[in-house]
């Protein structure tokens, strides 16, 4: 059996490998509803304690909003909207999956994996088609937030083999993370994280932009999401948001930014908003306990 | 898996025919180091295989020509060059900045290095000459075809690898910060330098005059008829006064006879005939 068919077929036997967080299985299937309201998602949410208290605090964050003193979380709906609280509970379930990590820093990981679903948003602003819906921005949130969990898949189940993949990249030098994989297992982050996502039931155009989220050309259903996750996962690893592997993506593609009708002019304000998420990132990350 | 010499030559038929670029005999290593992790991906055992697939999917003939035409690109990478850059071309400029604007263009920039290295010694000249506000008299302008090339060169930010190829311990120390694991440009010589998205094979007249022009190790990739269609071009885009500089290895005699060579101290530069300039350049061959 080659190493890609012991990981494969590794995949199909853990138990242990997490189902989907049932508060964000709830609140989207409220949210996909026509009769979602604020109080009906808020419903949802105050049966978890915990989670409920770090969104009030986090909609209090001045770098979340500036409007007045949000005590509850129905008025954290409708201060900072249905999606965008949908996003940050989706982010602080997250946070607490897999924490038994081996090679990765679960930190960093994360930090990296929260900016870039925020950065995915913020490049939407910069579209030439700006015209994409709350729906959409809130997709693209989930596959920038869940992109690389086939990162933390590997390292949780697999630690000896991809342990061999992170000392080759220590010693090869500028290869990108996906090209090591693939030569040392057969497999890659991106494909491993498509199985999952596809098992926690996501939709297919988050499947299949985790699935090509470094060969954006391939995506199908999915392309513009992976465009995007191309881009926003370069500009966050150029900007030292990385996920905790030694070595990142060398560029982004050229394709993706010309077919999503980036501007070049745009880029130091690009980056600058990106900054901006990361600091976001850092505060909800800050009151997950991570 | 090593490429064999019929497969090396589909590729550089297919580039060449795509591109108009020629990869000389040698670049084997080249086309097998970068092919070989889109093969395992496209499902490919063989390069052979891998060509049948590209001829007829126009998604992987791109990813193809991605991965081939990249460049390597190195600070100061050239130490003659830079030394002839530094004692004499900045030292000009800089004199021709006290009476007039002065303009520089990196031809195919890539990731801003060769433009940036021209800012600092031109911000190291000004300061020398006392006046260091004469900077502000410089653009430096970069362009390249890549926008993700475009974008790096505009962040200012390299990685340790990228910075341990020909970066200089005083410089790194005086115009970079360390931020995690990369290094940034500081903001003084990003300032100087702007990078736009330009395809040599489109019309050029628009990004104006320039008083020096670095086209260094480009326009080997082009065939012949595109490298006099781009020294032309380059032409057109200088000033009478200003100067070209290409690769070492480079001679832009079979392809034009706009310019004059120059000869200096082991370097060779080119001005456009009827030049009346002078960088100091004590012998002329052309």
């Amino acid at each position: 059996m080659t190493t890609r068919e012991d990981i494969l077929d590794g995949l199909n036997n853990i138990a242990e490998i997490p189902t989907m967080p049932e508060v964000i299985c709830k609140v989207d299937e409220v949210m996909n509803s026509s009769s979602a309201s604020a109080a009906s998602v808020a419903d949802i949410i105050i049966n978890d304690p915990a989670i409920t208290l770090k969104v009030v605090k986090l909609a209090n964050s001045p770098l979340f909003t500036r409007g007045r003193r949000i005590d509850d979380v129905r008025q954290a709906i409708v201060q900072l909207g249905f999606r965008e609280v949908r996003n940050i509970v989706l982010a602080l379930s997250s946070v607490n999956m897999m924490r038994s990590v081996n090679n990765i820093d679960h930190k960093k990981f994360w930090q990296h994996s929260i900016t870039v679903g925020f950065a995915m948003k913020a490049l939407a602003k910069f579209y030439k088609k700006s015209d994409l819906d709350e729906e959409f921005l809130s997709t693209a949130f989930t596959a920038g937030l869940l992109h690389d969990i086939g990162v933390l898949v590997f390292d949780q189940f697999f630690p000896e083999l991809y342990q061999d993949v992170l000392d080759s990249a220590v010693e090869g030098g500028d290869e990108p993370l996906d090209g090591l994989e693939l030569q040392e297992l057969g497999i890659t982050h991106c494909e491993v994280g498509g199985i999952i996502l596809a098992r926690w039931e996501f939709g297919i155009p988050i499947v299949d932009s985790v699935l090509n989220h470094h060969s954006p050309e391939s995506a199908s259903e999915g392309k513009m999401l992976a465009e995007l996750l191309n881009i926003a996962n370069f500009i966050c690893n150029n900007q030292g948001i990385t996920n905790g592997t030694p070595l990142q993506s060398l560029g982004f593609s050229d394709l993706a930014w010309e077919e999503l009708g980036l501007s070049l002019d745009d880029s130091r304000e690009i980056i600058e908003s990106v900054r901006v998420e990361a600091e976001k990132s850092q505060v909800l990350l800050s009151l997950s306990g991570s | 898996m090593a490429i064999s010499k019929e497969e090396f030559d589909l590729f550089r038929k297919f580039i060449k025919e795509k591109c108009g670029i020629t990869l000389v005999e040698g670049k084997e290593y080249l086309v097998e180091n970068r092919l070989t992790v889109l093969m395992i991906q496209s499902g490919a055992e063989t390069f052979t295989e891998l060509y049948k697939l590209v001829i007829s999917d126009n998604t992987l003939a791109a990813k193809v020509i991605e991965a081939i035409v990249t460049n390597e690109t190195l600070w100061f990478r050239d130490n003659s060059f830079f030394e002839l850059l530094n004692g004499k071309v900045v030292p000009w400029l800089v004199d021709k900045a006290k009476r007039s604007k002065v303009r520089i263009w990196s031809v195919a920039s890539s990731t801003g290095q060769e433009a940036y290295s021209v800012g600092i010694l031109v911000n190291e000249a000004c300061i020398a000459v006392g006046n260091p506000a004469l900077k502000n008299k410089f653009e430096v302008i970069g362009t390249d075809i890549s926008p993700s090339a475009i974008f790096m060169a505009i962040s200012g930010r390299y990685s340790q690898l990228a910075m341990s190829r020909g970066m200089r311990k005083e410089y790194l120390e005086k115009y970079f910060k360390k931020d995690g694991a990369a290094y940034e440009l500081d903001e003084s010589i990003r300032s100087m330098v702007q990078f736009k998205k330009m395809n040599l094979l489109d019309n050029l007249i628009g990004l104006g005059s320039f008083d020096f022009v670095m086209c260094r190790n480009v326009l080997i990739y082009f065939s012949d008829e595109i490298k006099r269609d781009i020294y032309s071009k380059l032409h057109k885009n200088m000033n009478n006064s200003a100067v070209l500089v290409i690769g070492a290895t480079e001679s832009s005699a079979a392809y034009t006879d706009d310019f004059t060579q120059r000869s200096i101290g082991g370097s060779v530069l080119y001005t456009p005939k009827g030049s009346t300039q002078s960088v100091g350049l004590e012998t002329s061959i052309g």
